[in-house]
C-alpha cells in the first residue's frame, strides 16, 4: 500500500493530544479523601491527584466529557474488591393489613444463561443500596409494589426494602457457603397507589 | 523522537484493522442490546425502575447529551432503542457506515445517559468507541459499503492516517494502565488477597473451580498476576517483540474472568481491542495464509 503525499491537518493532531490527556487525567484516581478535604496535604501524587480534581473533574473542562458521553472510569474491583456478600428483598403491605414476601431478580436463583442477561439487576442493586443511587429506593419500592399488585380490590400500601448480607473472612479462613445472612431494614416506603392504579389501567374502587 | 511519534501516530495505512474492529465491536454491541431488550420496561419506561427522574437526578446541573432527555414517553424511548439496535447491526456489516455509527453514537449516549444505573465498564467501553467510530473512517474496509463499491467497479480503499487505530490502542492503554493505579490505591491488591473475594460473592459466581486455587500460592499468584498482566497490556504491548506474548496473556486473564465471573460482555469487548494492535497489512497477510486457495476473496487493504 504506497503512503500518499498528505499529512494530517495540526488541527487534527491538536484535538488527538487533547483528548488522550483529557481521557487519561479523567481516569486517574481520586485523591485520598483528607487531602481533598484539606485536612493533610498528603504525598506529592496526592497533592497532584488533588490539582488533577480540581483542574479537571471540577473545573470547566468537565463538560468535555460529561455532556459528550466521553467519560469514562476504569475501577473494576478497585481500590479493594468488594468484601460484602449481599442481596435485596421487600415486604409488601397490603391494604387489608396482610404481608407477602417480595423477591427482587436474584442472579443466584437464576440457570447460567439468565443469570448472564440479567445482570444489570445486580448492578441495579449494587448503585441503589449504595450511596451512588440511594435516590432512586423509593422507585424500587414502587417498582415492587407493582409486581406484586394482583387485586385492584387490596393494593399495596407500604414496601420495607430489606438488605440480607455476610461479609466474606479475610483468607485463609475457610468460608461456609451456607453461612446466615444478616437482615437490616434498608428503606421503609408508603406507595404511591395513583401511580400503581395508573400504571395497571385500573380505577381505584 | 517526536518526528517518529507523529510518523506513528498521523502516518497512513491500511484502512483494515478499523474495519475488522468496526465488524466485532459492532457484532458484541447488537447482542449486548439485544440482552438488554427483553428487561426494557424495568430500564427505560416510567413504569420501571428507573424513570426519567432518576435520570435528572444523576445528572444534576451538568447538560448531558440525550435524544431522551425529557422524555416519558415509552414509544419514543422504545423507538431510540430499536433504532440503536438497527445501527449496532449494519455498523457490523459495514452498511451506511457513517450514518449507522453517527446514529449508533447518539443512541448509545442517549441510552446511558437514560439509565446510568445498570452501566458496568463494558458499557463505557462500549459507548466510548461508539463515538469514535462516528467520526472514524471505520467503513473503509472490510464492509458491505465497501462490496458494493467493488463491485460497481469502483477503486480499491486507499491508505488512511492511523490516528483513529492509534487512538482505540492508547484508550486501551488507558483503561488497563489506570485501573492498576485504582487497585494500588487499595490494601488487599498489594497484600495478594484480592483474588480471595470475588468468588466469594454468590450473586457474582458463574462455574466452579477447584478449591485449591482460592489459596496461597495461587490467591498470590492470581491477584499480582492480574497487576502484572494489566501493567504490559498498557505498556509492553506497543513494543512488537512482546506484543504477541502480551496480547495471549491478556486472553488467559480475560478468560479466566469470563469463566469465573458473570460480567457479560466484558472479556469479549476487552479482547476485541487487541485486533488495533495489528496493522491492516499484518491481517491480510495473515487473512492470506489461511486461505490461500482463495486469495482472489480475501479482504484487500488496497
Amino acid at each position: 500500500m504506497s503512503t500518499p503525499e498528505r499529512n494530517v491537518k495540526w488541527p487534527v493532531k491538536a484535538l488527538w493530544v487533547f483528548h488522550v490527556v483529557m481521557i487519561g487525567l479523567w481516569s486517574l484516581p481520586h485523591a485520598p479523601p483528607a487531602v481533598l478535604a484539606g485536612r493533610t496535604s498528603g504525598t506529592p501524587v496526592d497533592m497532584a491527584l488533588k490539582l488533577n480534581d480540581k483542574s479537571v473533574r471540577e473545573g470547566p473542562l468537565k463538560y468535555y466529557l460529561m455532556s459528550t458521553g466521553l467519560w469514562q472510569y476504569w475501577d473494576m474491583f478497585s481500590p479493594d474488591p468488594l468484601r460484602l456478600d449481599y442481596y435485596v428483598d421487600a415486604v409488601v403491605r397490603y391494604e387489608d393489613g396482610t404481608l407477602k414476601e417480595a423477591k427482587f431478580p436474584r442472579l443466584a436463583d437464576m440457570p447460567v444463561l439468565s443469570r448472564y442477561a440479567k445482570e444489570r439487576y445486580r448492578k441495579y442493586i449494587e448503585r441503589v443500596q449504595g450511596d451512588e443511587a440511594y435516590f432512586l429506593q423509593p422507585e424500587l419500592a414502587q417498582w415492587i409494589a407493582l409486581q406484586n399488585f394482583d387485586d385492584p380490590k387490596n393494593p399495596p400500601v407500604g414496601v420495607n426494602i430489606r438488605r440480607h448480607s455476610r461479609r466474606i473472612p479475610a483468607p485463609p479462613e475457610p468460608v461456609n457457603p451456607n453461612r446466615r445472612y444478616n437482615e437490616e431494614l434498608i428503606y421503609p416506603s408508603i406507595v404511591d397507589q395513583s401511580r400503581l392504579y395508573k400504571a395497571k389501567g385500573w380505577t381505584k374502587p | 523522537m517526536i518526528r517518529k511519534l507523529d510518523r506513528w501516530i498521523f502516518g497512513y495505512g491500511s484502512p483494515l484493522t478499523l474495519g475488522v474492529y468496526r465488524a466485532v465491536f459492532g457484532s458484541i454491541i447488537f447482542i449486548g442490546l439485544l440482552m438488554l431488550s427483553f428487561d426494557f420496561g424495568d430500564w427505560f419506561t416510567e413504569t420501571g425502575l428507573v424513570p426519567q427522574t432518576g435520570a435528572k437526578l444523576w445528572a444534576g446541573d451538568i447538560w448531558r447529551l440525550s435524544l431522551l432527555n425529557g422524555v416519558t414517553d415509552s414509544r419514543i424511548t422504545g423507538a431510540v432503542f430499536a433504532a440503536t439496535l438497527l445501527a449496532s447491526l449494519t455498523t457490523a456489516l459495514g452498511l451506511w457506515t457513517r450514518v449507522s455509527t453517527i446514529l449508533l453514537a447518539l443512541g448509545l449516549v442517549s441510552l446511558h445517559h437514560r439509565n446510568p444505573f445498570i452501566l458496568n465498564g463494558g458499557d463505557s467501553l462500549i459507548r466510548v468507541t461508539a463515538i469514535y467510530f462516528a467520526v472514524m473512517p471505520v467503513g473503509a474496509a472490510f464492509s458491505l459499503d465497501r462490496l458494493r463499491i467493488r463491485r460497481r467497479g469502483g477503486p480499491e480503499s486507499s491508505p488512511i492516517s492511523l490516528w483513529p487505530q492509534r487512538l482505540i490502542q492508547v484508550q486501551m492503554a488507558i483503561v488497563y494502565g489506570t485501573t492498576v493505579l485504582h487497585k494500588l490505591t487499595g490494601v488487599h491488591w498489594m497484600d495478594g488477597t484480592a483474588a480471595w473475594y470475588p468468588p466469594h460473592l454468590t450473586e457474582f459466581n458463574r462455574f466452579p473451580t477447584p478449591g485449591f486455587v482460592d489459596f496461597p500460592p495461587f490467591l498470590q499468584a492470581a491477584t499480582w498476576g492480574t497487576l502484572v498482566i494489566e501493567v504490559i497490556l498498557a505498556t509492553l504491548v506497543f513494543w512488537r517483540p512482546a506484543r504477541k506474548w502480551v496480547l495471549l496473556s491478556g486472553l488467559v486473564l480475560h478468560g479466566i474472568i469470563e469463566y469465573r465471573f458473570n460480567i457479560p460482555l466484558f472479556a469479549f469487548l476487552s479482547v476485541a481491542q487487541y485486533i488495533s494492535h495489528y496493522d491492516g497489512e499484518e491481517i491480510a497477510a495473515w487473512w492470506k495464509r489461511r486461505r490461500p486457495q482463495e486469495v482472489s476473496n480475501a479482504p484487500t487493504p488496497a
